[in-house]
């Protein structure tokens, strides 16, 4: 009854479930905004701001020529990284040099190859990080061991040491091409930096006792087991690296440090702008030496018409190109002062411009000249 | 796995943020109370609508209705009699009413007719008002509504927004996904607001009109009626005296 009487508060509740389900599901989603396009702004540049940008500094200090680095060495540590493939297969080795320096001597001896030579074989990939700590100059042995690894590095090392034995190493392989560039560069080098010093001292070591394993493990077996060992753990994929004929090669040069220039900025570029004072007086002088050149008799009275005529200078001050009058004259008896103007600059061809001037070429390289009778005649 | 799909994979969580139940959960409590009220104030406002359109659709049918039939020349007794019995509204009200006192006076033993248009004009009038205040009831609510939830809804607003303030400052972060939601789920309090207002407002108008209307004819027919009593009392008087 009362319902039928005043259904307003029973309506208008259903009404707003209503509304309120409806808004659920068109707000359960909200759109978000789609991503605004960035936008780049862009500057246009004329050549002689261009010039002026790449200017760079010309009184920088020039550093010292070095070769290009463009990657600091990273540090690697010295201690040979334990054998990986073979070792498992060679069951007592374990590739701690510490344990086995009594050993080689005795080995090599014997020239009993296996145990260290798998230790050898497997160590060469360490050296190659450790060798780029080394300055710039000597770097290129490394290059040259990290493109075949094991045999190269070894030989470099462990030269005099093959002469007695017979069976050494290399023979079969590129390896001595590679060698032989090796060793030309490792030798001359004149430098000691601190670094290298204990590398050397290795190296005269292993030279002179190759019987002392003590310091370098690593460097120890390799003399004699080379060729065994390549020959034992040849892996196909090395088959074109050892084949190359190339001559070895910087990957990426690494250096100590990162090389760091001032831009010295281009040749041709100019930054140094005219003062008005300059310009002013290039200005007469040009205007002086038109005028030695122009000779125009005529009535120059109904009408004023001055002629401009664009025209563009060499670095010399000779014309490039065929300058152009720029205002042509509608009237037929002006036409022989604008063409006396033409005349004129044809005539100077060679402009005297001041050796001062060079500096600013970019500026007075095209101009306008104007041919006022009353000024200049 | 495409950026698209990474997209479409991500949206959710942020959607999910925004739904507007999750805003009015994660309302401060006053503004959840703000939105609530309003939200009841809307409801109540549109009840009073709906009702007031009937009763004032339902009242101008009657009127015109008893219109028809009290000019149709029929005898003012009889439709005094079949109204009489039950309830009735508007215009049927009043001729009840008045015709109540001329029956009560003319039956009467006293029978003077000295006072009679005067008691059945106050009569008339004390029924216009009775009418007017049924149709007028709960008006002053709309317009109540009208003019203030504007006003709850900006103090739900203005408080949300403070404790989203405040909660920056707290979590010393200012980006604007942080912000946003607090504020979101504040101006959803000023929706609200407006959202019952407006109708209120305009309805309340609309009513009070049709109401104003309504009551000029209760008025009109009243001094109608009251000049056709006054005839007949007239006539009485002229023939009391004359017998």
């Amino acid at each position: 009854m009362s319902l039928r009487e005043k259904p307003g508060l029973a309506l208008s509740g259903c009404i707003h479930l209503l509304l309120l389900a409806a808004l659920l599901l068109s707000f359960s989603r909200p759109s978000g905004f789609e991503d605004a396009q960035e936008t780049i702004p862009v500057d246009m540049i004329s050549a002689q701001d261009f010039n002026q940008i790449m200017k760079g500094e010309k009184t920088a200090k020039q550093i010292k020529p070095s070769p290009r680095a463009e990657k600091r060495a990273e540090i690697a540590e010295l201690k040979p990284q334990p054998a990986q493939v073979d070792a498992k297969q060679e069951i007592p080795t374990p590739p701690s040099p510490l344990k086995r320096q009594p050993d080689p001597g005795r080995e090599e001896a014997k020239e009993t190859p296996k145990p260290p030579d798998h230790s050898a074989s497997v160590q060469p990939p360490p050296r190659p990080v450790e060798e780029p700590q080394k300055p710039a100059p000597a770097k290129s042995p490394p290059a040259a061991s990290q493109e075949k690894p094991p045999p190269d590095e070894r030989a470099e090392a462990v030269d005099p040491k093959p002469v007695p034995r017979p069976k050494v190493e290399p023979e079969p392989k590129p390896d001595t091409a590679s060698e032989a560039k090796a060793k030309p560069v490792e030798k001359p080098k004149p430098l000691f930096k601190p670094d290298q010093v204990a590398k050397l001292l290795n190296q005269e070591k292993a030279k002179e006792t190759p019987e002392k394993p003590v310091q370098k493990p690593a460097a120890r077996p390799k003399s004699g087991d080379e060729a065994p060992e390549t020959t034992q753990k040849f892996d196909p994929g090395d088959i074109s690296r050892l084949l190359s004929k190339d001559a070895p090669q910087h990957k990426q040069s690494t250096g100590r440090e990162l090389q760091q220039v001032a831009s010295l900025g281009s040749p041709t570029a100019s930054a140094a702008k005219m003062s008005p004072s300059l310009w002013g007086m290039l200005d007469g002088l040009l205007q002086e030496q038109y005028k030695r050149c122009w000779n125009y008799i005529g009535v120059a009275g109904q009408k004023k018409y001055v002629p401009e005529i664009h025209v563009q200078y060499a670095q010399d001050g000779s014309l490039i190109g065929q300058p152009s009058l720029l205002n042509p004259p509608s009237d037929p008896n002006l036409r022989s002062l604008a063409e006396s103007a033409l005349r004129a600059v044809r005539r100077c061809d060679p402009l005297h411009i001041p050796a001062q001037y060079q500096p600013y070429y970019d500026q007075w390289k095209g101009r306008i000249v104007r041919f006022d009778p009353e000024d200049m005649l | 796995m495409n950026p698209a799909e990474i997209a479409a994979a991500a949206t959710p969580l942020p959607g999910a943020e925004v739904s507007l139940l999750s805003m009015f959960w994660s309302a401060h409590l006053v503004v959840k109370m703000v939105m609530i009220g309003l939200l009841c104030a809307s409801v109540w406002c549109w009840a009073i609508i709906i009702n007031k359109v009937i009763l004032l659709s339902r009242t101008q049918r009657a009127m015109a209705q008893f219109e028809d039939v009290f000019w149709s020349g029929a005898s003012l007794d009889e439709l005094y009699a079949t109204l009489s019995s039950r309830p009735t509204s508007g215009m049927a009200s009043l001729f009840v009413a008045a015709m109540r006192e001329w029956r009560r006076t003319v039956q009467g033993a006293s029978s003077s007719f000295m006072g009679l248009q005067a008691r059945i004009e106050k009569v008339l009038d004390v029924a216009i008002a009775r009418e007017v205040e049924k149709l007028e009831s709960n008006l002053l609510v709309l317009a109540t509504v009208a003019s203030a939830s504007p006003f709850i809804g900006l103090f739900g607003t203005v408080w949300g927004i403070m404790s989203s303030f405040r909660s920056i400052a707290a979590s010393r972060n200012t980006s604007l996904a942080v912000v946003a939601p607090g504020i979101a789920e504040a101006l959803f309090a000023t929706a609200i607001g407006l959202f019952a207002a407006i109708p209120a407002l305009i309805a309340y108008n609309k009513l009070q009109g049709d109401v104003a209307k309504k009551q000029a004819q209760l008025e009109a027919f009243a001094d109608e009626f009251s000049s056709i009593l006054s005839r007949q009392i007239d006539q009485r008087a002229a023939h009391d005296q004359a017998a």
